[in-house]
Parts: structure tokens; sequence; C-alpha cells
């Protein structure tokens, strides 16, 4: 009788060790396992220095949804940027979105400034306006050493 | 019966489908872009810019040059988004109106004698009814990356936003406009901008005297 409560109590301790785990790692991991929270949105941008999978994706400074994947386009010699954007927030295709970095020389996120006088965009719709991300040095550079 | 009346109807719409894609094809976004850089360059290249008597007169030719290849109605629309809807067709076009003067106080005033400077057509890129053209304008040893952004309004390409160095013409105004219509009304903003304008006309003014 004693034994069988000693293991049972055993058994508990690990299964509820395993879930803290399970649980940790899908938080922790932004894991986006079984959720219909997000709906997906594609940009091509001509520069993403920087940006990151899973770098937040925002609106107003608020955060909306994060960058899923981010492939090559080799044939239109663009970034392609995947995010996931929350279901409640509504876009139209007149938005722009850049490429932003968080203070002078923080992450890289990606701002969406909404329009509102466009068509409205559909899951899987690609937002045409984009602004690339800005190379801070090259910009210098250009400014500081262009004049002859 | 049905198929009658079906007929010339269905013939109609591929004859307009067939004009308007005609139309489209007659010139691509690149050339479009090509054929106003060409027009503008050759009234910058004029001897007369440079005359100051005759600086209002190269002015309004080089808006009424830039009207056929920009739509501004659009341009203000995309810059003050959603409160568009809401406005007048008075305010809207009073605002365009107004936009366009201080694009024009702001951008072209300040457009420097030509000097030669280039422009490089990198490449195009079209999505259904909207094209960006990416060119690289060289002045001397400095290289600009200017994207133009269009789409199809009335059967042809016309310019809604300009993207210097990574910077969108109406996302720089769309964000500024939002922050005025956020505290006020849209006859806030008209405000607004026609006293930029009077403001850059006045130091316009200082400078002329200056300089005389």
């Amino acid at each position: 009788m004693l034994k069988f409560k000693k293991e049972t109590a055993v058994g508990l301790f690990v299964l509820v060790g395993l879930v803290a785990i399970i649980y940790m790692s899908v938080k922790l991991g932004n894991v986006q396992l079984f959720t219909d929270k997000y709906y997906p949105v594609r940009a091509n941008f001509t520069d993403i220095s920087g940006l990151k999978i899973n770098a937040p994706v925002h609106m107003f400074g608020v955060e909306i949804g994060f960058v899923s994947t981010i492939t090559l386009d080799q044939e239109k010699d663009v970034a392609r940027v995947d995010m996931m954007i929350d279901k409640n927030v509504k876009l139209t295709d007149d938005a722009i979105v850049a490429v932003k970095t968080n203070g002078l020389i923080g992450d890289k996120y990606l701002k969406i400034a909404p329009g509102g006088v466009g068509d409205p965009v559909n899951p899987g719709d690609t937002l045409f306006d984009t602004q690339p991300a800005i190379d801070l040095e090259d910009l210098i550079s250009k400014f500081a050493f262009g004049k002859v | 019966m049905f198929s009658k009346r079906l007929i010339p109807s269905l013939f109609l719409l591929c004859l307009l489908a067939g004009s308007a894609s005609a139309a489209l094809a007659n010139q691509t976004p690149m050339e479009r872009i090509k054929a106003a850089a060409s027009e503008l360059i050759e009234i910058l290249s004029d001897p007369d810019m440079q005359d100051p008597a005759k600086h209002d007169a190269t002015i309004s030719r080089l808006r009424a040059t830039a009207e056929k290849y920009i739509d501004f109605r659009q341009v203000t629309m995309l810059s003050v988004g959603r409160p568009w809807l809401k406005m007048s067709q008075q305010v809207q076009s009073d605002l365009t109106e107004a936009f366009i003067q201080l694009l024009e106080r702001t951008y072209l005033q300040r457009i420097p004698v030509y000097e030669g400077q280039d422009v490089e057509y990198t490449k195009q890129l079209i999505s259904g009814k909207k094209a960006k053209v990416f060119t690289v304008i060289v002045d001397k040893d400095k290289k600009i990356l200017v994207e133009f952004r269009l789409k199809i309004i009335q059967e042809q390409w016309m310019i809604y936003d300009v993207v210097a160095e990574g910077v969108s013409l109406v996302g720089n105004y769309r964000s500024q406009f939002a922050q005025v219509l956020n505290d006020g009304s849209p006859e806030e903003l008209l405000k607004m901008i026609r006293e930029r304008v009077e403001g850059l006309d006045k130091t316009e003014d200082d400078k002329d005297q200056v300089n005389s």
C-alpha cells in the first residue's frame, strides 16, 4: 500500500515536471502550434539587413504579429518576408511596411503604417508598399564624404 | 434568345478588355518613368530656368509636366489615409491643391541647375495593377537610390509614391498627417499646410531680397 503511494507520487511529480517543460518551451520558444489567432501576409523588400525570424510587427507601436519566415527570391531579386498578423487587425493594400530599428542600434522590427483607403488584404496576400532597412552607416558616409 | 443577347455583350467586353490591355501595353512602367525624366530634364536644362524673372513660368511648366505623370490626388489620399473617406469632396480637392503647393515649394524651388545628373534604370517589378521602378540618380560621385511606385489609373501608369534612399514620401507625410488629424479636424490640417506654404514663400522672398 505504502509502496504504491510512493510510486504514484513519483509518477505525478514527473508528469507535472513534463507539463511544466512543455509549457515553458511553447511559451518561451514562441511556438505557434494549433493556433488560429493569426493570418499570413507577405511583403517583399529590397533590403532587410538585421531582420530576424520572430521579429515583432508593430502598428502604432502596438505588437500585432511577428515575422514567420524569411526567404530569398532570386527571380525578382528581393527578400520575401512572411508575417503572421493578428486576426483582429484588418489591413488594406495601401498599408506601408517598413523595416525599422529599435533605437539607434537596437533590433530590427517591422512597422506597418495602415492606409485605410485601399482594398482589404486577405490571408496570403502580398503588401506591395514596403520600405527597406535604412543603412545608417551608408547614409552617413554618403553625406559626409560624398562631396568632392 | 438569351445567347443572342449575350454574344454582343461578350464581344463588347472582349473589345473593352482588349483595348485596355493594348493601352497598357503601350508603355511599361519603366518607359513611363523614362519619358517623365527626359521631359523634366529638357525643362531643367533650358537656359530660361536660370533666369529669375522666368522662375515662376518654369515652375508652372514643371508642375504641368509632373501632373502628367504623378497622380497628386492619389498621393494626397494615400498620405491622409482613412480620414479621407469622411472628408467632403470640397475638402478633398482643397487638400490636394494645398498639398501640391507644399510639395512644389518644398522640392521644386530647391531644384538646382541641371548639371548633367544621370539616371540609371535598374529594374521594374510589376504586380497586378501596381509596379515599382528602381533607379539610381548619379550626381558626380554621389549615387541616390530612388524607387518610383506606379499604379494603373485610367489605363495609364501613374506615380503615386517616390521612395528616396528607403524613405517613402507618402509614408513620411502619412505619419505627420495622422498626428494632426488625430488631434484636429481636416480643416486644421488644411490650415496647417497653407500656413507652411506661406512660410516657405516668405523665406523665399526674404532670400530674394538678400540676394538683390
